[in-house]
């Protein structure tokens, strides 16, 4: 008896010690999830929450395979010309309507779709039909993109999904974001997001650093430093590119040389030393070496003496604008850093902050897609150079990216990740490959 | 020119001359003088520059050192002297520059590689001259991504073990670097940015950043820079010179010697000119003043002067026309015009006195020739009345019939003596007892015609015959004279003429009408009159005649001036003589003109 009561109390004694440990390690439900961005609360739908609230009808996991989102069959015809995607059951927006195929088309043909890779679409019962002239294999991949997130107005002419969290309200400058108790992907651990605008990245950095806020943006130029600051840093794969894109209908941009003398001008080492800290990876290629593997079969070397020598077989070529976007200090730096690149193989380069027109313009593309060819699609139609789809092999991706890139209108310089911050309270936070947050499992640690 | 006008223009001119000069020599002082205080201002501002060019100057430095005793830039050095990665400090520059008030800031790795740039991020890499060991402040031009800019820079060098971080920082020399000089007012300060090309306006600032016409510095501007020395020139930026400016233009070098920018100073003009137009419209005022008191003081003076001048004048072609009783008496006439006067009153006394003398002279003269004419006319008649007489007193002592013979032949020739005496006088009496002329309405054409052909018979039958021709005006009006009179002179001068040709000849009797009178000429061929002939030609009981009574042609003249006309004579020994008769043009007695 006494052994068993002494056993008995060493069993408590050994739970009692094992309780806080348990505590720290199970999640807990409620508290609000503190976010900050630079950018304005009211464009919370491009941050990096976005996909918290909406869902697409498919999605990636973390092997990059497609997997079932809103739609949990598909099905193709026609030799991949016809799909059919059947939709999920019993899912409803949140102001309560239900999910249906019509709700997907409206939301789908609702936005500007001169990129998207289908003709038509349109409901078939409880599926959804897309249609295309040409094969695209890769529809269900492409899908997966935030960019087809399905979504609605309610009456009150908010914009609701389907994700776990709903918009809730917006207040000095903040939105609120409230746990859907009903989501069809579970209630999430946390009660709340609030998300806040207009945040310096000095005062985003303070206020992580003094316990004001969760989550805040690391942008890649300032990523060494973060990591030598030791912040708690959740990093992306190299998603977003920045590329050099020529206006093809600018007369300074018709002579092949000169675009090619321009492209072997680029000195992409001291972008990616100096501006981003060796941060990301230098890209002749237009999608990066992660995805593709064949990025170093691009050279993206600089060859001054070539870009000279064609340069001096122009007879006083134009002088080149490039634009590049003035609110983007980063874009500005590297468009300067260019033209004194140009400027040492005797091409003349202005930048530019603003403006409809320019010879060439400094962009960024984000590749969310794990598939080659749809995030081939994506990347070309997002920098404007419309692009057939590939067939869905790499190779074929890979001839198709040559033929483009031989034509030096588009000149890819570097792949960055994209970087977050976040408190020491914030627990199973997971980035996703794309560099924004899907999964709502995430809780914090003193619920509040 | 009278001496009035001239005397207007002469002191008219002095009056211009005397203004002119006066203006011209206080307008030249005056410039001078602003000249003189535009060059002082420009001088102090130009001293004021290169005082505040030297403070801030020692700013920079004072700013870069306090720079370099920095946390940050201590963390850097030691850093980059440990092998640390330049890269890392690209956004240095930019913040330190903005924490130490500096618009370029570079940091520089020992080889001259910038580290980090403030003023343009992007030129990381590139490398700059390395500054030199304790050089002071420095002007020079910047590149930027949009262009280029001046700026006043130091540098400091931070040495740590065997490497080398420079700092070169500092501040732009631009329109508020300008806005600090104490500038007077009106002062237009403006500094010129020397680009790549050529002239741009919106490289010239100023203080205000209001320059109009920028365009119109640029000569200056090109010269200070040719000639790498302060040059000076009036620019006028508007259409109103007042407008203008008395500007200097400074060139600004770099360490060398490059000219990176022009300083330029403009002294308004506004005051001289102003002075300069009052000077003009006093100088104005005063000239017309004064041309007015000139021709108050001409005229007052050529009243004085030249009235009894024009006096005498007048008094002087009184006496040409023949009034030698003319008498000047100018009032207030003193000095040489007055002695001038009593001279001319002297001269027509004495030309009376002359004449008068004259006169008595030719009366006498005249008295004479009559006498001797008488003489001569009556000496001829009485000798053969003394010779018939003294026959008759002989004849007494003849025989009866003898003596009745003789009485009868002496009677016959005392008779015809007598009665040539009686002729004689008779010719005396008719001109002492001219008759006056009996107008009436003629046609001088008529007359002539007939005195020709009363004469035509008597010069065809003489031993020589002499032509009558006749020349006679057709338009020739009817004129008022006494026809009788006027036959009887025109016969008395072609029988002179008939005298005048022993030889024969011809005489042409002309007639023409003129403005105011009627012209009849009587040209002969003879023998001509000599000059002294031609004066006395018209004188009573002058002849050249052996018979001639010498009252002929003082008749015709009498008859003519009774008439209202005139008689002259042109001739030339041996070429034959014409007299010339000019009649008024009148219908009536009362003198209405034809």
């Amino acid at each position: 008896m006494k052994r068993t009561a002494f056993l008995l109390l060493a069993i408590s004694s050994v739970l009692l010690l094992l309780a806080p440990a348990d505590a720290r390690t199970r999640p807990r439900q409620g508290g609000t999830l503190r976010v900050e961005m630079r950018g304005d609360a009211s464009q919370w739908m491009n941050s990096t929450v976005r996909m918290l609230v909406f869902d697409s009808l498919t999605q990636f996991d973390d092997s990059g395979q497609v997997q079932p989102g809103l739609a949990t069959r598909w099905d193709s015809q026609s030799d991949d010309r016809r799909w059919q995607l059947w939709l999920r059951p019993d899912v409803r927006f949140h102001d309560g309507t239900p999910l249906s195929a019509a709700t997907v088309v409206q939301s789908l043909t609702a936005q500007d779709c001169s990129g998207c890779p289908w003709q038509s679409i349109h409901v078939a019962g409880d599926s959804v039909v897309f249609e295309s002239e040409t094969p695209a294999p890769n529809l269900p991949a492409i899908l997966a993109n935030s960019r087809y997130a399905i979504a609605r107005r309610d009456e009150n002419g908010n914009v609701v999904g389907t994700g776990p969290f709903r918009f809730s309200a917006m207040t000095n400058g903040s939105v609120t974001l409230s746990a859907v108790e009903d989501s069809w992907r579970a209630r999430p651990y946390v009660n709340a997001i609030e998300v806040r605008g207009g945040r310096s990245l000095r005062d985003q950095w303070m206020d992580v650093g003094g316990g004001r806020a969760d989550i805040v943006e690391v942008p890649a130029e300032l990523l060494r430093r973060a990591q030598q600051d030791h912040m708690s840093l959740l990093v992306s794969r190299d998603v977003d590119l920045i590329a050099l894109v020529f206006d093809e209908k600018d007369p300074a941009s018709q002579d092949a040389r000169l675009r090619e003398a321009l492209a072997l001008s680029v000195d992409r080492a001291s972008l990616f030393n100096v501006i981003f800290q060796k941060q990301g990876e230098t890209t002749a290629s237009l999608l990066p070496n992660w995805l593709t593997g064949y990025s170093f079969a691009f050279n993206a070397a600089p060859n001054l003496a070539r870009a000279k020598e064609l340069r001096s077989q122009l007879d006083r070529p134009s002088e080149l604008t490039l634009l590049a976007d003035g609110a983007d200090p980063v874009l500005q730096l590297i468009a300067e850093r260019l033209a004194l690149n140009a400027h040492d193989a005797g091409i003349s380069v202005r930048t530019l902050a603003s403006g409809s027109r320019s010879s060439l313009r400094l962009s960024r593309a984000h590749v969310e897609e794990p598939d080659v060819a749809a995030a081939f699609v994506d990347a070309t139609g997002q920098l404007s150079v419309k692009e057939r789809a590939p067939g869905d092999d790499v190779s074929a991706v890979f001839h198709q990216e040559q033929e483009l890139l031989a034509k030096h209108t588009l000149i890819p310089l570097l792949y960055t990740p994209r970087a977050f911050a976040c408190s020491g309270r914030v627990h199973d936070l997971v980035l996703g490959s794309d560099g924004s947050f899907h999964n709502a499992d995430f809780w914090l640690e003193d619920g509040k | 020119m009278n001496l009035r006008q001239r005397l207007l223009l002469v002191f008219s001119l002095t009056v211009i001359v005397a203004v002119a000069a006066v203006a011209y020599a206080v307008s030249l002082r005056t410039r001078a003088a602003f000249a003189q205080a535009d060059q002082d201002r420009t001088n102090a501002l130009v001293a004021q520059f290169h005082r505040e060019f030297a403070r801030r100057g020692v700013e920079v430095k004072q700013r870069l050192d306090r720079m370099s005793a920095s946390e940050s830039v201590g963390r850097v050095e030691f850093d980059l002297a440990h092998g640390g990665e330049s890269s890392v400090y690209l956004n240095e520059a930019g913040t330190l520059a903005q924490e130490y008030g500096l618009d370029f800031l570079e940091l520089l790795g020992p080889d001259g590689s910038i580290i980090s740039s403030a003023q343009w991020p992007a030129r990381f890499g590139y490398k700059e001259p390395l500054p030199e060991a304790n050089q002071g402040a420095f002007l020079k031009k910047e590149e930027l991504p949009q262009g280029s800019a001046v700026g006043l820079f130091a540098a400091k060098a931070i040495h740590s073990g065997e490497s080398t971080l420079y700092l070169v920082g500092g501040e732009r020399v631009d329109q508020q670097f300008l806005q600090s000089l104490a500038t007077p007012a009106g002062t237009q300060v403006m500094l010129y940015r020397v680009g790549e090309s050529d002239f741009r306006p919106q490289d010239l600032v100023s203080l205000d950043g209001q320059i109009s016409s920028p365009e119109k510095y640029q000569p200056l501007i090109q010269l200070a820079m040719a000639q790498r020395n302060e040059a000076s020139a009036i620019v006028a930026p508007t259409s109103d010179r007042k407008d203008s400016l008395f500007t200097t233009a400074i060139p600004l070098m770099d360490r060398g010697g490059a000219v990176v920018s022009v300083l330029l100073i403009g002294s308004p003009r506004r005051g001289l000119i102003a002075l300069q137009d009052h000077i003009r419209a006093a100088a104005l005022t005063v000239g017309g003043l004064g041309i007015l008191l000139a021709i108050g003081v001409s005229l007052w003076i050529t009243g004085r002067v030249t009235r009894p001048i024009v006096e005498l004048a007048a008094a002087s072609r009184q006496v040409a026309a023949g009034d030698w009783s003319v008498r000047v008496s100018p009032h207030n006439a003193s000095g040489e015009i007055a002695d001038l006067a009593e001279a001319f009153n002297r001269m027509t006394s004495q030309l009376l006195e002359q004449r008068e003398r004259l006169l008595q002279s030719e009366r006498v003269a005249a008295w004479r020739e009559l006498a001797r004419r008488l003489a001569h006319e009556l000496k001829n008649p009485l000798f053969p009345l003394q010779l018939t007489v003294e026959n008759l007193v002989k004849a007494r002592q003849m025989a009866p019939q003898e003596f009745d013979e003789i009485f009868h032949e002496s009677t016959t020739t005392l008779m015809a003596e007598i009665q040539n005496l009686k002729m004689i006088i008779q010719r005396f009496s008719d001109f002492s007892k001219m008759p006056q002329p009996e107008l009436q309405a003629v046609r001088v054409n008529d007359i002539v015609s007939r005195v020709a052909l009363l004469h035509e018979p008597a010069l065809k039958s003489r031993e020589h015959p002499v032509a009558m021709r006749l020349n006679l005006d057709p338009s020739l009006p009817v004129i008022a004279v006494d026809p009788e009179l006027l036959h009887r002179s025109l016969s008395n001068l072609v029988l002179n003429a008939l005298d005048a040709m022993p030889q024969g000849g011809s005489i042409t009797m002309n007639t023409s009408a003129r403005e105011d009178s009627v012209r009849i000429e009587v040209v002969d061929t003879g023998t001509g009159l000599t000059s002294e002939e031609r004066d006395r030609l018209f004188t009573p009981y002058y002849t050249t005649k052996q018979h001639g009574t010498g009252l002929g042609l003082a008749i015709v003249q009498s008859v003519i001036t009774d008439h209202g006309g005139s008689i002259g004579v042109e001739s030339t020994p041996g070429q034959g003589t014409t007299f010339i008769i000019d009649l008024p043009r009148r219908t009536t007695a009362t003198g209405v003109n034809a």
